[in-house]
């Protein structure tokens, strides 16, 4: 089976943040990138769909500067074939601009599944495989923590809160992943060395117009110091009382 | 015979041997190494799946307490391929050049130090001997069975008799009639991996004959554990690094074929040497990383602990514990990566300063765990954390891949032998003045040059001009007292210990400074204003002014001390068998 897998460079979710001095995004000084979460999980399903069903092509395609090959590196070190890079000096907000130029690489490349993150980590906008699907004219199935793939047909489990939803679609679909479909793999040495001699192919990414921008970013306000409102027992009345009706929690 | 040294100083050059020699060989230290971007690409994949799956199977805490590896451990390293870290990439392995696999070493070292262990006694030294000189029938034979962690190897040159003095052996291995094989018969002990050896590195004397006398040459051999006259003692309960299977070898008529002969006869010494030589950077790599991890539990903690209303960490007895392992690590970092960095250039001789790291790191890992432990005050001295692990797991650094008392020792001893040549070539001369004027007239000239030009930096950043001043004055001053005490004892000086000692440490102290002054003049060219590198700047001034005090005081030892008096009480305790006079209320 050929499977697309969209991947995104994103900052490690454990790293201290701080708005850059542009206060449209984050410093990256010091921060350490990687696959976005998700779409580790998406490179596991891709290869195990193609384990499962016992050969294919595991292609991963990412979109923005000559960093973002260190990702796709890493995918092929966990054993994807090849990786094909969409340069852009940098990731427009816009999701769709984004989408256009994806859907503009895979469209007559004849892949069966094309797999995303159900969102990124540092946008967590999750609209990008959905688009990529609509341009493509392609069903799409969002956020999946199960998936079986086999000759022209896909099932899916989505959960939901409280309950879980099985799905059936023909092939070719887009589908974006949740974690729980499979933990991803850790490259080996042996996958590192391979990366390394398998092709990755850099070309210049057809972006849409990006109409969406991001005009300011700030954390959020700092909580106030924590207040002692007395000892023991004698306290709790007045405890009970500002949760009611300062914290209004109560 | 010493002449061609003495003409080309500069055919195996060292670092540490010219500061014997009151020089500053600055091209073997600057620049300061890199990573290539894929390298670091590599080593950040790798970190990263080590990581992960430690976080998933390694329990430290469990290991030590079973004294065993838990389930999925050796298997999870094989899968990995860390097993083959540092193996040629055309015998399966990865290839890392020394710095990488160093810097995993690290971590794994501080992750788990039985497992570093286990890592290192197969890579390190185990199956080093086959990728330095083995055939390539050998390498072919067994190296990638080693990459793929199928054959763990093991390192087999102690035995009860022959510590530190390994030419003391009494293994033998007698070569059969037939020439087909060898039969080796002997006992190793303190084998690290020995219950998971696939194979062995093993070292024994096979006689000769050379002019007709009988002698008897160390030798190395590749012997298959499973080969019958093979057997095992039992596992050794030891202070710490439990997990690690440490035990007895014993090596009964094992027929090993003659062509798992490793190298020549006769050259079993010096491969043992040449593979502990690199071998040791994996000890002060993982002290290093181990320092810096149960400091860092030791700083969380100190943040969060409040006495007298306050976080202990507020308080300055706690505040120079971190000051202090934070500069002498700082330096530790810097030296173990430039030494790994003098690994993989070659052609230099690097065997004094992968001593000098051993010695620094390892002394410093347990100096780190107690200081982390005090900081945690009772919480320290519990198993339920990481402390008391780290302090008994990082003891044995100071003991094995060669004691610290003989690698300084070697440090000191092999410091002397430049200048010391230097004076016999003089002495000799002066027997025969007619013959030998160059040699003389060539002394004098480097002698007198010497007085007048004294050895200094020209690489180092300007904002380093005093400390590197003051390294230099070091140097200077150590060529010179080294003079001294070679003119004074000669080569008595082989049994001046005391003397050897403060050499040692004084030459490590300069080869610290130095690695510290090649970083630091790195950074503040490749990133002046970073604020990683005003932290830099920081460490590296406080490294190199204590330093500097601790240098001056050893050398200044050299000439004057107070030796007498301590051999007086040493040996006056040794003859009595009591330590000290009998005390008032004895």
């Amino acid at each position: 089976m050929k499977i697309a897998v969209c991947i995104k460079r994103t900052p490690d979710s454990e790293s201290r943040f701080k708005v850059a001095s542009s206060a449209t995004g984050i410093d990256e000084t010091g921060l350490k990138f990687d696959v976005d979460d998700f779409a580790g999980y998406a490179v596991e399903a891709a290869l195990q769909a193609n384990e499962k069903g016992g050969g294919g092509e595991t292609v991963v395609i990412a979109l923005g500067p000559d960093n973002v090959q260190e990702v796709l590196r890493k995918a092929m070190s966990m054993g994807a074939d090849r990786a094909i890079h969409l340069k852009a000096d940098s990731l427009p907000s816009d999701g769709l601009a984004v989408a256009k130029a994806l859907s503009a690489e895979l469209k007559d490349q004849g892949f069966d599944l094309i797999l995303f993150g159900k969102q990124a980590f540092d946008t967590s906008a999750g609209v990008v495989g959905t688009a990529t699907a609509e341009l493509l004219g392609l069903p799409c199935v969002t956020a999946v923590s199960k998936l079986d793939v086999s000759a022209g047909q896909g099932t899916a489990r989505r959960d939901l809160e409280g309950a879980g939803e099985m799905v059936s679609f023909p092939l070719p679909a887009v589908v974006t992943i949740d974690e729980g479909v499979a933990r991803p793999r850790y490259p080996s040495l042996k996958g590192i060395m391979a990366a390394k001699k398998k092709p990755l192919e850099s070309k210049p990414a057809q972006l849409g117009d990006a109409r969406v921008t991001v005009q300011k970013m700030e954390l959020p306000p700092e909580r106030a110091a924590g207040r002692i409102i007395g000892e023991g027992a004698a306290a709790v009345p007045e405890l009970i009382r500002l949760l009611q009706t300062e914290a209004k929690v109560l | 015979m010493n002449e061609p040294h003495l003409a080309n100083p500069e055919t195996n050059p060292s670092f540490t041997k010219g500061l014997f020699c009151g020089e500053i060989r600055e091209e073997l230290v600057f620049p300061y190494p890199v990573l290539s971007a894929e390298e670091r690409e590599s080593l950040g994949l790798i970190l990263g799946s080590f990581r992960s799956w430690a976080a998933d199977t390694v329990d430290a805490a469990k290991h030590d307490h079973d004294g065993q590896f838990g389930p999925g451990v050796r298997e999870g390293m094989a899968e990995l391929g860390l097993m083959g870290l540092n193996i040629p990439e055309e015998y399966g392995g990865f290839g890392a050049s020394a710095k990488v696999f160093n810097r995993v070493f690290g971590e794994i070292g501080a992750t788990d130090g039985a497992l570093a262990v286990y890592f290192g006694a197969h890579q390190s030294i185990g199956c080093k001997g086959i990728t330095l000189f083995g055939t390539e029938a050998q390498k072919q034979k067994y190296l990638p069975r080693c990459a793929s962690g199928e054959l763990v190897a093991a390192f087999c040159l102690t035995e009860p008799g022959s510590g530190s003095d390994a030419q003391a052996m009494k293994a033998t291995a007698t070569p059969s009639a037939d020439g087909t094989h060898y039969l080796l018969s002997g006992t190793k002990i303190w084998i690290s991996n020995a219950g998971f050896a696939g194979l062995f590195t093993v070292f024994a004397k096979v006689p000769v004959e050379e002019n007709g006398k009988k002698k008897n040459r160390v030798t190395a051999f590749i012997v298959d554990a499973k080969a019958p006259g093979v057997s095992l003692g039992k596992l050794e309960d030891k202070l710490g690094i439990k997990a690690s299977d440490t035990r007895g070898v014993f090596f009964d008529n094992v027929k090993v074929p003659v062509e798992d002969r490793l190298g020549d006869v006769g050259h079993g010494f010096r491969i043992a040497l040449e593979i502990l030589n690199s071998g040791r950077l994996g000890l002060s790599a993982a002290s290093a990383r181990g320092t810096r991890r149960l400091m860092e539990e030791a700083l969380r903690y100190a943040k969060q602990r409040e006495q007298f209303g306050r976080p202990i960490g507020s308080f300055e007895m706690i505040q120079r514990k971190f000051a202090t392992f934070a500069y002498e690590t700082y330096a530790l970092d810097s030296a173990w990566m430039l030494t790994a960095d003098m690994v993989d250039r070659g052609g230099v001789d690097f065997s004094l300063e992968t001593a000098a790291c051993k010695i620094h790191g390892s002394e410093l890992a347990f100096k780190a765990a107690s200081e982390a432990m005090q900081v945690a005050g009772g919480i320290g001295y519990s198993k339920e954390f990481p402390y008391e692990r780290g302090l008994r797991d990082a003891r044995i650094n100071l003991i094995f891949e060669g004691t610290n008392e003989i690698l300084r020792a070697l440090v000191a001893l092999m410091g002397l032998q430049q200048p010391g040549e230097r004076l016999r070539a003089m002495g000799k001369a002066f027997r025969n003045p007619l013959h030998s004027l160059g040699v003389i007239g060539g002394f004098l000239a480097g002698k007198a040059k010497k007085t007048v030009s004294t050895p200094e930096f020209k690489l180092v950043h300007p904002e380093f001009a005093g400390e590197a001043a003051q390294v230099a004055e070091l140097v200077k001053d150590l060529g010179a007292a080294v003079e001294r005490v070679l003119m004074k004892h000669g080569k008595d000086v082989i049994d001046k210990q005391f003397l050897q000692e403060r050499m040692a440490n004084a030459s490590i102290d300069i080869y610290l400074s130095t690695a510290v002054l090649s970083r630091v003049t790195a950074a503040l060219e490749h990133a002046p204003d970073s604020a990683n590198t005003a932290w830099e700047v920081e460490c590296a001034r406080s490294f190199i002014s204590t330093a500097y005090r601790r240098a001056r005081r050893n050398i200044r030892g050299l000439t004057r001390h107070r030796d007498e008096r301590l051999k007086w009480l040493a040996e006056r305790a040794l003859d009595s068998g009591e330590l000290l006079p009998a005390s008032p209320t004895d």
